[in-house]
């Protein structure tokens, strides 16, 4: 079998767009966790947004979220995929044009979100809320990483694929798919549009992306970075690579079709149940079986734990993995989901996920990488001890703060006496108790962001201690041969494990048919997108609160779906029905009640009380922690533009008629008007009728009316 | 809701089609790693990331 032919090529590896990814990392980090802090303090001080509307918490917890999954998760995923793609298949990038234009295209999308996330542009679906130019960017750039990456595979010189470059096709292949298919979008203005799916169409898709994200942005990247960067640290073979394999399959074809598959059973027949729970019970043992991979890795080395920080992040990480995983499908339980959901169990598990399990094994990985990268040793092994148990204290303190504050919470909403009254009717009654917490938790978080400082500085110094102009090596390995089907004789697994091509389109259908198999029911079980026959659209006043509404976060902390439960009931009405959010571009049912919800906030009180809650949530809510938005008085309705959004709406097939859209400006001035008056004669100042917050009422009086009123059912 | 709406859904083949083809995979994958003779091949996988560049040369095909 032995090929004499083997002619050596000379080959060096293009490190310093690996050190661009690292620096990004550092910084983008220090930012993220800087605004985690920070929105955490706002809920413990309501002052801390200082009366500016760009420091509010419903605009800077997307940047949050966007700055911490896609700046310091995404810019450490690259930086390992680039460290390691290029040694498991001993190539150089195929373009070190593509991968700068990787890069620097990835900072300017960051950059972007930014600034455009503060001053209130989005799309209001969580963890896509980017507007519609800097989407289309987002895609460039990553259409521009997946060419320069498949050049590459086909460039290599090592013909096995190991399983790491596994994990890293499916990232690139399904990220794609779910951004593509999320944020389809119809644009109104620059920065404002409209998504082609509505209400209970848009929750599904974008519940499908929301959790997939999960799946493929922050699981199987960083378990292909374990799968490369965990041997190295331990110098030793992963435990099973069997096992790797079964665990690639498991997520990549069934992670993206597990959110709903339970539901999917119940109209099954008996046997087909019956499989389905079997077949549930046996994926508990490829995602923990991804844990225990990783953590039987250091079989005969643990001792080495006690001493070297990287395998000290390793274990914790992966610890937090299992537990992250463990807790997921617990959540998912329906009686589990009663008590947790819309509270801050979801929070305490979303970051023991990311501080434990994302954080560490960036951590891990920076702290090896980064000494080789530069040719240096780490400055400080002590620092980098001690970074690692403050990390680890700051991320116990915050998960057990919010499981204690969301159970606590979950608990008091549901709680009931013997006459069957709820025993706190009053929300804030329950937001009171967990104030305290809230502060807890920006301790903790405060206390994981001082632990990354103290990686900051070592790592600074490690760098400014390095030796300068340090050539880069040189390799050789043979040129790869092309292979016959007859030259592979006795082997010819080879041919699947060795042709990426071939498993890309594996990977591509097997991703293709969860997606098929999820979201194929939601298109076709569509009773919900036909409206009531007299239900009427939102006027062009109400829409444009709405787009307020989006634009200043308000689903951040209010969700719009109430549950058929009789706790829920109680406190805000009949529950929620698919018809109802028929016309909402995008769905606002949000995901975390921090407030109460507002979907029968229509006619439950007068508009004065909104204006004055607006104004001062405290004077009509005492104890509130809702930051005060002066802006909304001070700020002029754009009435010019309506008769472009009601287009775009109808153009959507939402039933506006060409009169309504004709006259969307003049109807809106006279619906504002009549709002308005009625305000200043109560006693509001003047002038009204042209401020932002008028419309925000006329939307928030028009939430739930047509159940209210009968037109739906 | 999300249960709601998926209750109104009547295409069970393809529901049961999906069931049957994931698990059909997931077992496919567990006999396939579990092959004859795979050993010294996942053996050589695994060692990949351990090799050093240079050190590249030993027999393939």
């Amino acid at each position: 079998m032995q090929n004499t032919s083997q002619v050596l090529e000379t080959y060096q590896y293009d490190d310093e767009i690996v050190k661009k990814f690292v620096i990004a990392t550092l910084v983008w980090g220090v930012v993220a966790l800087l605004l985690g802090v920070f929105i955490a303090s706002q809920l413990a001080d309501w002052r801390l947004n200082f009366g500016i509307s760009w420091l509010t918490f419903g605009r800077i917890r997307p940047l949050h979220t966007n700055a911490a999954i896609f700046a310091f998760g995404g810019n450490a995923i690259f930086a390992g995929i680039y460290y390691s793609t290029q040694r498991l298949l001993k190539t150089r990038m195929s373009s070190d044009l593509l991968s700068k234009f990787h890069f620097w295209g990835w900072q300017a999308i960051i950059v972007a979100a930014a600034i455009t996330l503060p001053l209130g542009y989005t799309m209001g679906k969580e963890y896509a809320e980017l507007e519609w130019p800097i989407s289309i960017g987002i895609t460039v750039v990553w259409v521009t990483f997946a060419v320069n990456y498949f050049k590459t595979l086909m460039e290599r010189r090592e013909r096995h694929i190991y399983v790491a470059i596994w994990f890293y096709i499916a990232t690139i292949i399904t990220v794609a798919l779910l951004h593509v298919i999320n944020t389809i979008q119809i644009p109104v203005s620059m920065w404002k549009s409209y998504p082609i799916y509505a209400g209970v169409q848009d929750a599904l898709v974008q519940w499908w992306y929301g959790h997939n994200a999960v799946a493929f942005f922050l699981t199987t990247p960083f378990l292909g970075l374990m799968y490369y960067f965990l041997p190295k640290a331990a110098d030793r073979p992963v435990y099973s690579y069997r096992l790797s394999i079964i665990h690639f399959w498991s997520l990549v074809f069934i992670y993206i079709w597990a959110g709903p598959h339970h539901l999917l059973y119940t109209a099954l027949p008996e046997w087909a149940q019956t499989l389905g729970m079997i077949f549930s019970v046996m994926l508990w043992a490829p995602s923990w079986g991804g844990m225990i991979n990783g953590l039987l890795t250091l079989r005969g080395v643990w001792h080495r734990v006690r001493t070297e920080p990287i395998l000290k992040f390793f274990v914790a990480g992966l610890t937090f993995y299992g537990m992250a995983t463990f807790e997921g499908p617990l959540l998912s339980i329906k009686s589990v989901s009663a008590i947790a959901h819309y509270t801050d169990w979801i929070i305490a598990h979303v970051h023991g996920g990311t501080l434990g399990w994302n954080g560490f094994i960036i951590f891990a990985m920076i702290y090896w990488m980064v000494p080789k990268l530069w040719k240096t040793e780490l400055y400080s092994t002590r620092l980098a001890n001690i970074h690692f148990w403050t990390a680890f204290l700051g991320t116990l303190i915050y998960i057990i703060s919010m499981w204690t504050a969301g159970i606590t919470q979950g608990l008091m909403w549901r709680a009931m006496d013997s006459t069957g009254h709820l025993v706190y009717p009053d929300f804030i009654e329950t937001v009171i108790r967990i104030v305290p917490l809230y502060a807890v938790r920006a301790v903790g978080g405060g206390i994981y962001l001082i632990s990354y400082l103290i990686m900051f500085y070592n790592i600074w110094m490690t760098v400014a201690k390095a030796p300068k102009s340090e050539k880069s090596e040189v390799f050789q390995a043979a040129k790869l041969m092309p292979v016959s089907i007859s030259q592979l004789g006795d082997r010819p697994h080879r041919v699947l494990e060795g042709l990426p091509m071939v498993f890309s389109v594996l990977t591509f259908l097997a991703v293709g048919a969860g997606t098929l198999i999820e979201l194929v029911p939601t298109f076709f079980a569509n009773d919900y997108v036909t409206t009531a026959p007299n239900m009427k659209p939102y006027t062009g006043l109400q829409l444009h609160g709405r787009d307020i509404y989006v634009r200043e976060g308000c689903y951040l902390c209010h969700s719009q779906m109430i549950r058929p439960m009789v706790s829920e009931t109680l406190r805000y009405g009949d529950y929620s029905r698919e018809q109802e959010s028929a016309f909402d571009r995008p769905f606002q049912w949000g995901s975390k009640r921090i407030g109460p919800d507002l979907a029968r906030e229509g006619g439950k009180y007068p508009d004065l009380w909104h204006y004055r809650h607006m104004m001062d949530p405290r004077e009509v809510t005492s104890g509130s922690i809702m930051p005060a938005y002066p802006w909304l008085y001070r700020d002029k309705t754009d009435f010019a533009i309506l008769q472009k959004k009601l287009k775009v709406m109808k153009s959507l097939g939402v039933p506006y008629s060409d009169i309504d859209i004709a006259q969307a400006e003049s109807d809106a001035r006279q619906e504002a008007k009549a709002i308005a008056d009625g305000l200043i004669s109560q006693g509001a100042p003047t002038p009204l009728e042209d401020r932002e917050i008028v419309a925000l009422i006329a939307y928030l009086q028009r939430l739930g009316q047509d159940f209210k009123k009968g037109i739906i059912k | 809701m999300i249960q709601k709406v998926l209750a109104h859904y009547r295409l069970t083949q393809l529901s049961c089609l999906g069931l049957i083809l994931f698990m059909a995979v997931f077992i496919a994958a567990l006999l396939w790693v579990f092959r004859k003779g795979s050993s010294p091949f996942y053996a050589e996988l695994e060692n990949l990331p351990l090799q050093d560049s240079d050190r590249s040369l030993k027999g393939r095909i």
